[in-house]
């Protein structure tokens, strides 16, 4: 295990791989830099020109763009008090008061270096887990890959949306899309409306930039908010070896937790940064400072939000299932490459996930040259006129679009997502919940099908066995959280003597 | 809207739509003696996944719709879609570079807000400059399918 590690790092050094990666680290910090752009955004924006790539190269640059726009999503909260991403929101309390105090370049430092720190540690976590996992994986049929892949969508969906059973109507309908085409079992062409372009089924890009980047720049423009300018000049003054060392058991309890809370399904960098925070108050000492300019408030979110990416391919590459949209766009990249994802993929090619847990490795040395380099210029992006963004975006997707098909029909179909997508948020639905929805499509109806064909077509067959049983457990138990939570906070609320409090 | 038929619940009733839809639909596919599960019952699933929990919605929202926040630019979204199905009819007509530069132009002068002496003087360059070195990036460096220069000759 660690010599393959060491072999995958080892290539991931070579100069090309190196470059591509550098790439997918600038690219994941300008886009996390950018308010409204996210890493599943800036991740989506790349996916059509690795079409014709060479997957060894593609997938170690999509991973290194999650890798940067996690830690680029915190220039623009330090700065301007907008969180580029929402895992930065967390970061906005100490690292905007930092900024307020003229320590906006201290903030921004401590910030790089929690987010490579806590990315290297979670890397190492992925690293170690994989394998046990993977193996345990090898034990699953159709029904626990059925129950696997619904337990993650559910949950998912539960926390997504304005409300739990709009996150699972959102993700049920990302299903339903994975439906559109030719059935593969009978050849029958099932919602195709009798286009042939849909005979072969909905592609993924136009579905995901459609879903993920466009819908975001029609709501920007709908809701006026391409017209927001920011001006903002910063002092630089980089953090003292006194204060990294200071900030250094945070940032490595942020990277351990975020990477066991990206391995969950739906849980993602948004909750994993706000529990380190809320980790560090409870553990820390002197933590009245919290909230007015502590390091370690900067520290703390980022080194968790940093620690989901790697944490979040454990699930993606010894099961095969995506927790998180960025890593369903990630598996989209596998897919595209033909590459399938899971157990089997340690015994047929173990050099392809070992590379990209070598890459994730490089990407955090990488992003910490390059964000030291950066740090001016993703200051200025900032601040650039949000209307040359949006025009390069929508550029950006149509063509990249056209250019997987070589046909204007993606396109469209971006166009059509976009709208589509546009329409959820608005309407408080999860284009997420979709995404993962769609990419797990083919894997759930595969399994389903199999299942039944094993039984004669009896229900018995996905009750049976100790591991489905507690994957249905996990899924009732995913989709009631929402509102057991809110239950129980509305009992605390009613209580006589307790307060109401307005958050 | 009364709360009786409030926002929410029209968006329920719009999602039991689809989800009926999808369910009838599923059932006119042929079925086949190769597969004793055919291509109906996963989608019906679906549907009635879809149906059950608009259902679940449609009972529980049974308050008044807080209004959907941040503002409201019609105009200017129609204005993009026309921009967008310009761009989308022509390229493959006239090629990358000669859609492209009109469509970035389009949109930056729509939306800046500037005057148009001083706004001009960033969107043309801009345009011009950031296709060229999209078309020489994506097309030339990385080899990706752009179309063609279509009336330009390429």
């Amino acid at each position: 295990m660690i010599s393959l590690f060491l072999q995958g790092l080892a290539e991931s050094f070579m100069p090309v791989t190196l470059l591509h990666i550098t790439f997918g680290v600038v690219w994941g910090i300008i886009g996390g830099a950018i308010p409204g752009i996210s890493a599943s955004v800036a991740m989506s924006l790349l996916l059509p020109f690795t079409y014709s790539m060479n997957p060894l190269l593609s997938l170690p640059m999509l991973a290194a763009v999650y890798v940067g726009a996690e830690y680029g999503g915190s220039i623009p909260a330090i700065l301007i008090k907008t969180p580029g991403t929402g895992a930065a929101a967390a970061t906005v309390l100490d690292g905007y008061e930092m900024h307020l105090k003229g320590q906006g370049g201290k903030a921004l430092g401590i910030s790089l270096y929690a987010g490579v720190l806590g990315g290297l540690v979670s890397v190492m976590v992925l690293v170690v887990s994989v394998i046990p996992l993977s193996s345990f994986a090898l034990k699953f049929g159709p029904t626990q890959y059925f129950w696997l892949s619904l337990a993650g969508l559910s949950i998912v969906g539960a926390v997504s949306g304005n409300s739990p059973l709009k996150g699972i109507i959102s993700a049920a309908f990302g299903l339903y899309l994975a439906v559109i085409g030719m059935d593969s079992f009978t050849s029958v062409h099932r919602f195709t409306f009798g286009i042939f372009r849909l005979s072969n089924g909905l592609e993924f890009i136009p579905v995901l930039v459609g879903l993920f980047a466009i819908s975001e720049v029609f709501r920007q423009i709908y809701e006026g908010e391409v017209y927001d300018v920011i001006k903002e000049k910063v002092k630089m003054t980089y953090p003292t070896l006194k204060e990294l060392k200071y900030v250094t058991p945070v940032v490595l309890f942020g990277g351990v937790l975020g990477s066991i809370v990206g391995a969950l399904p739906g849980a993602g960098a948004t909750i994993a940064s706000w529990l380190s925070y809320s980790q560090a108050k409870v553990l820390c000492k002197d933590t009245e400072t919290f909230g007015t300019g502590d390091m370690r408030g900067v520290a703390a979110p980022e080194s968790a939000n940093n620690g989901v990416p790697a944490g979040g391919l454990i699930p993606l590459l010894a099961l095969g299932v995506p927790g998180s949209n960025s890593t369903a766009i990630l598996m989209a990249g596998f897919s595209i490459a033909g590459i399938a994802v899971g157990p089997m993929l340690f015994i047929n090619q173990p050099e392809i996930p070992y590379k990209i847990m070598g890459s994730m490795f490089v990407a955090q040395i990488i992003l910490l040259f390059v964000g030291l380099l950066m740090l001016k210029p993703a200051i200025k992006i900032t601040s650039i006129n949000k209307v040359y963004l949006t025009a390069a975006i929508l550029m950006f997707a149509l063509v990249g679009a056209f250019s997987t098909l070589n046909d204007v029909f993606a396109s469209w179909m971006v166009l059509v997502f976009g709208f589509l997508g546009f329409l959820m948020k608005r309407y408080g639905f999860a284009p997420a919940a979709t995404v993962l929805g769609f990419v797990l499509g083919e894997l759930v109806e595969d399994n389903m099908r199999r299942a039944f064909q094993l039984s004669r077509g009896s229900y018995g067959i996905f009750f049976q066995g100790t591991i489905n049983i507690a994957l249905i457990a996990i899924i009732i138990f995913g989709v009631s959280f929402p509102y057991i939570t809110s239950w129980l906070k509305a009992r605390g609320e009613d209580k006589p003597g307790t307060t109401k409090t307005k958050n | 809207m009364g709360s009786f038929l409030n926002r929410e619940r029209v968006i329920s009733i719009v999602c039991i739509a689809f989800a009926g839809w999808v369910y009838y639909e599923a059932g006119k596919f042929p079925t086949s003696i190769l597969d004793t599960v055919g291509s109906t019952r996963y989608p019906r699933f679906l549907a009635i996944v879809i149906g059950i929990a608009s259902a679940f919605h449609f009972v529980l929202s049974n308050v008044e719709s807080k209004p959907i926040g941040g503002g409201r630019e019609y105009k200017s979204l129609v204005l993009l879609a026309a921009i967008i199905f310009g761009y989308l009819f022509f390229m493959p007509r006239v090629g990358f570079i000669a859609a492209t530069i009109p469509f970035l132009l389009a949109l930056t002068c729509h939306f800046d807000k500037r005057d148009w002496s001083e706004k001009l003087k960033i969107a043309i360059p801009y345009s011009v400059i950031f296709t060229i070195a999209m078309y020489v990036f994506f097309g030339k460096v990385l080899g990706v399918l752009l179309p063609g220069l279509g009336i330009l000759g390429g």
